[in-house]
């Protein structure tokens, strides 16, 4: 679903499901763009691989910590 | 006046105070402030390292200080500085100078609950942060921490990623205006102050013209966003995305 209010355009996705950003590593559900923002970059997932994705960005953050 | 002398005098002062203390034998500074450290123990303590990296790793901080002092105006990096550990301070405030760049992990605590962390109220930190280039983890795990004092600027930040991940407490904190340019998630702050977050929304970079960056904030954060129609118009006009978690 989507809609523009003036120049602020509002993602929210299918009831249940949530938006991600992988690049901002990032998991809303609801978002707020400005009219040159890039809707693209924002995908509907369902629980399941919300949490996966969870599981995988915390792996990649302890990878990162014993990295040092 | 500083002399290269009165330095090193100082420092095999503190090296020789830290080993009496503990009865140790130390050889290098960290080891033997962080022992000076253990030995004293009381409302506080108030420490000056003249050293270009800090880390208390091989410290036992398990003492109870109400207000630890680190004077770390030569430091370059605070890099994992506690090392994951707990500690028991309520309050910790560093000094440091506009030679520090990195924060990566500074203040981190553990993700893993620990009834000696959940102390630190209060990190303070005094001096400029404008030469940082990045905060990666620096705040993340200190879920008990409510302030952070001291105007953060992130005019030089380049990486962010989890810098305030699991701050579950955190009320107030102070961005400098138009420095922050990249992604940062404050998702887990659920408390965040009115002023906060107006401080967050005021250091938000211009980015018109440019790539479109996230500030994910918490549900609560977000509605109180939505219901100050300026703050969001300010966010979007910025070119900013808002999203919530």
């Amino acid at each position: 679903m989507k809609e523009t209010i003036k120049e602020i355009r509002v993602l929210t996705p299918d009831k249940g499901k949530y938006l991600c950003n992988h690049e901002a590593k990032s998991i809303s559900d609801k978002v707020y763009l400005g009219k040159d923002a890039d809707a693209s970059a924002w995908v509907e997932i369902t629980e399941e691989e919300k949490e996966s994705i969870e599981k995988k960005w915390e792996e990649e953050a302890l990878a990162e910590a014993e990295r040092e | 006046m500083i002399t290269a002398d009165k330095v090193k005098n100082q420092i095999q002062s503190l090296i020789d105070t830290a080993n009496e203390k503990t009865g140790k034998e130390d050889v290098d500074l960290t080891s033997a402030v962080g022992s000076l450290v253990d030995g004293f123990g009381g409302s506080g303590v108030d420490i000056a390292l003249l050293i270009e990296e800090v880390k208390f790793s091989a410290v036992a901080l398990e003492r109870h200080y109400e207000n630890m002092v680190l004077n770390l105006l030569n430091a370059t990096s605070l890099t994992s500085m506690f090392d994951n550990k707990p500690f028991m301070f309520e309050k910790l405030t560093v000094n440091i100078s506009e030679k520090c760049t990195t924060f990566q992990n500074a203040f981190r605590g553990s993700s893993v609950p620990n009834p000696l962390q959940h102390n630190l109220k209060i990190i303070e930190i005094n001096g400029t942060t404008r030469n940082v280039i990045t905060f990666l983890g620096a705040f993340r795990g200190r879920n008990e921490t409510e302030e952070i004092i001291g105007e953060l600027d992130f005019s030089s930040c380049s990486v962010f990623i989890y810098a305030f991940d699991d701050c579950k407490a955190l009320k107030e904190i102070r961005i400098a205006k138009n420095t922050l340019k990249i992604t940062v998630s404050f998702a887990n702050s659920p408390d965040l102050s009115d002023l906060s977050i107006q401080s967050i929304i005021d250091g938000l970079a211009d980015l018109t013209g440019g790539t479109a960056q996230v500030l994910t904030v918490h549900k609560d954060v977000r509605a109180k966003i939505e219901s100050n129609p300026e703050q969001l118009a300010t966010i979007i006009e910025k070119n900013w995305t808002l999203a919530s978690a």
